[in-house]
């Protein structure tokens, strides 16, 4: 059940409805048994994974809030901590590991009998898992209190809306919101049509159409020239943004029907002036969740471990920045896929972030911070950042690490060859147009333009509906069949 | 609330009639262009029916210059020989009246459509309030999509459909594919066995000759035209190329109106003339209106039978 299918709109109005004709109380048991139903839609057994985690964790949750000593608490946490991640290290990175080894076993000329377990990923399982990581340490850290209703926790760890590819939602956001009731308001109802009608723009006309581009082009880049290597590049870029964010605006439209607010995941982030100006603005939940449960203690750690001001003749501060930083995207990274490529699409980051790092500390010492905020400086800043977090989608989107390295090759060879323009010309170019109204769309909204233009109320009506039209017309004239969002196999 | 609820409905009601409307307003702008582009009702002497094969292969302007008399090209990628049957009753369904030859483009490998799109039967969408097309997509689609389509009239167009129909508009008729196939590669992939095979489906040469029973009970001449394809592909099943070709003949003894133009002689072995295999580049297109052209003079235009 996908969100931009007609069976999720039908599915979704039937909730709805049932959310606000049947008696209060029952609410909370309507969404989690619309969560369950949603969830199970893909295979029944991931329902039995996600209902053995919930259980697990509710109990460890229950365990460590009645212990008053800190040691017995922790136990628990970690007790919890390793049930959730094994299961998702099982699910997620089992052949990974095997096929790594027989890959070694290979190099070294040995045969074992070993042979991969093909086991499938229970969509979603690393959203809620760590979402339920994040719980557990909040319970642990006292930033909130045990959840004794079991509905109530059970509908944190399943919310339909958010279990496919989130947000992360948090422990001190999410669950007093779903322990709060939410009357019927009309606003609410039309804002979030809004929201789910420019999800579903981006992610039919806009990502999938990149697709038809990006696929065939990646899928064989060894017969393609440079310069068509680098129209995917680019497109690839858009259509990952798009399908993301579509996605995300769809969850957050869903969620927002039943007056639940989940965390915006983006904030243009092609708008982003500095690598890590671009993580808080791309999947913020997830640079969120890691600032919070990784980075931050990882610092603090290795902060306890560094007492002298020096080392090296590094500051300690620099030391321990650089350690956080390559702990938390070689994480982010391994957490994105069971692949080299996005383990060294992880590590591409940590280089991007040390050069940030130095970059600024050169502009500083060099007293050029002044230039360096210059509008035509801050523009040329933008247009680096995006190259760079394009050149890094290359080593996500290759299917092996042999293809990403090709591809880089070809970009920086091979520029000037003849370009591919795709299975349709045409399509190819409405690509072209749709990027270029999407980027013209977000330069007005990076300058406030449309915010600016709701208070003249009579422009923002007329605007308003042309707009909502536009988009509506926009997904049944070209909007392209629905295939799976990316983000679902993380 | 109860105001409150009024005046939301009235404005969610309004949205959606002023959607319906644009909505109308866009296909019928759009199902007028296709019309103008594939020339239906626009009363042709000569109808060019085919998919990408014979789109690529016959410019539909040339062939009006030669020959004098007004062409309609009603040519879709990916065709299939159903397919091909609804657009030919389509188009005399609507306009037949002054229609003295069909070009029907055949090759060997049209009898085994596993490599054609199964939904080809979308590019017909467009003209869905037809009778005929009606039918045909109701049997084709889930009844969920047949009632979206027949509902939201937007949603049976696409990107190419969209950009077609403004080609209508603006009379722009050319297909053109430039470059040359590389024969080189093509030789190594044929060697990988990269490519289909000919056999005939005898379900689709049944409906292939009703269609030629329906069109020749019509009185109209048929031609069926073999817009030629690369040798070093012809060659690959020499057997099955031959027998295939032999059935094409077989047609013109057993039906009064039909002509067999096999142009493959004397074109498929020049290479420069391909874009692909199966696909002409713009020379070779002229080379093959021009002898289209002859053919028709020859056989159809003097000789009619109306």
């Amino acid at each position: 059940m996908l969100f931009a299918s007609p069976i999720y709109l039908c599915f979704l109005a039937g909730v709805f409805l049932a959310y606000n004709i049947l008696p209060q109380k029952w609410r909370i048991y309507i969404l989690l048994a619309a969560s369950y139903i949603f969830y199970c839609w893909l295979d029944w057994r991931f329902g039995l994974i996600l209902g053995g985690m919930t259980l697990f964790n509710y109990f460890c949750s229950y365990l460590m809030s009645v212990q008053i000593e800190k040691a017995s608490r922790k136990r628990y946490l970690q007790l919890s901590l390793l049930g959730s991640l094994l299961v998702l290290i099982y699910f997620k990175y089992t052949d990974f590991f095997i096929e790594s080894c027989i890959d070694i076993s290979h190099v070294l000329d040995v045969h074992p009998n070993i042979h991969l377990l093909n086991i499938i990923l229970p969509v979603g399982i690393s959203f809620y898992t760590f979402q339920v990581v994040g719980y557990m340490t909040d319970v642990y850290r006292g930033s909130v209190t045990h959840e004794k209703n079991f509905a109530t926790f059970a509908l944190f760890m399943s919310f339909f809306p958010q279990i496919l590819a989130g947000p992360i939602g948090r422990s001190t956001t999410l669950l007093p919101q779903l322990r709060e009731n939410h009357p019927l308001d009309l606003n609410r109802i039309t804002d979030s049509g809004k929201q789910f009608l420019i999800g579903m723009f981006k992610k039919l006309v806009i990502a999938d159409r990149l697709a038809m581009f990006v696929d065939p082009v990646f899928a064989n880049p060894f017969s393609h020239s440079g310069s068509t290597l680098a129209m995917a590049t680019v497109f690839y870029a858009f259509q990952i943004y798009c399908d993301f964010s579509g996605y995300t605006d769809m969850a957050l439209a869903s969620a927002n029907l039943f007056g639940i607010k989940l965390q915006p995941n983006f904030n243009l982030p092609y708008f982003a002036d500095s690598i890590s100006d671009f993580w808080k603005r791309w999947h913020i939940s997830l640079s969120m969740w890691l600032r919070d449960y990784i980075y931050t203690p990882i610092a603090w750690m290795t902060s306890r471990k560094l007492p002298k001001a020096r080392y090296f003749g590094f500051k300690s501060e620099t030391l321990i920045y650089l350690t956080a930083v390559t702990v938390t995207f070689s994480l982010c990274g391994f957490w994105h896929g069971a692949n080299w490529t996005f383990i060294f699409w992880g590590f591409a980051y940590v280089l991007l972030f040390a050069t940030g790092f130095f970059v600024n500390f050169l502009v500083k010492s060099a007293g050029l911070k002044r230039l360096w905020k210059k509008p035509p400086v801050r523009i040329l800043r933008i247009l680096f950042v995006f190259c760079m977090t394009s050149l890094a989608w290359v080593l996500f989107r290759a299917n092996t690490l042999e293809d990403g390295l090709y591809i880089y090759k070809k970009l920086f060879t091979d520029l000037s060859s003849q370009m591919y323009t795709g299975a349709s010309s045409v399509s190819t170019f409405l690509s072209v147009l749709l990027i270029a109204g999407l980027v013209l769309y977000q330069v007005f909204e990076y300058n406030g333009f449309w915010e600016r233009q709701k208070q003249n109320r009579k422009f923002s009506l007329v605007f308003s509906w042309s707009f909502y039209l536009f988009l509506l017309v926009g997904v049944s004239l070209l909007g392209v069949s629905s295939s799976r969002f990316i983000y679902f196999k993380f | 609330m109860l105001k409150n609820l009024s005046t939301w409905s009235i404005k969610v009601i309004l949205f959606i009639i002023l959607f319906f409307l644009l909505d109308f307003s866009i296909s019928v702008f759009l199902v007028g262009g296709l019309m103008r582009y594939y020339g239906i009702g626009t009363h042709p002497e000569i109808l060019i029916i085919g998919h990408s094969h014979l789109m690529l292969g016959v410019d539909k302007e040339l062939l009006e210059n030669k020959t004098k008399l007004r062409v309609a090209k009603y040519t879709r990628e990916g065709a299939t020989i159903e397919d091909r049957a609804i657009m030919i009753r389509q188009f005399l369904n609507k306009d037949s009246s002054k229609i003295r030859v069909i070009v029907y483009g055949v090759d060997a490998w049209m009898f085994n459509e596993e490599k054609l799109s199964e939904n080809s039967y979308k590019m017909l969408l467009p003209f869905l309030s037809d009778t005929i097309v009606q039918d045909y997509i109701k049997n084709k689609c889930s009844s969920f999509e047949y009632h979206k389509n027949f509902l939201i009239k937007t949603t049976r167009f696409d990107e190419l459909l969209v950009s077609s129909a403004f080609r209508g508009y603006l009379s722009k008729w050319t297909n053109l594919k430039f470059g040359q196939v590389d024969t080189i590669s093509l030789k190594k992939d044929l060697l990988k066995g990269k490519h289909e095979s000919i056999k005939v489906d005898p379900e689709k040469w049944k409906s292939f000759e009703k269609t030629v029973n329906y069109i020749n009970s019509k009185n109209i001449r048929l031609v069926l035209l073999y817009v030629p394809t690369i040798s070093i592909y012809n060659n690959l099943d020499s057997v099955n190329f031959k027998a295939i070709n032999d059935k094409f003949v077989s047609l013109e003894s057993k039906y009064q109106y039909v002509k067999y133009v096999d142009l493959n002689p004397g074109l498929s072995t020049h290479y420069e003339l391909f874009y692909d295999p199966i696909h002409l580049n713009p020379s070779g297109q002229k080379i093959v209106t021009k002898m289209l052209s002859t053919h028709l003079k020859k056989y159809c235009i003097t000789d009619s039978i109306k």
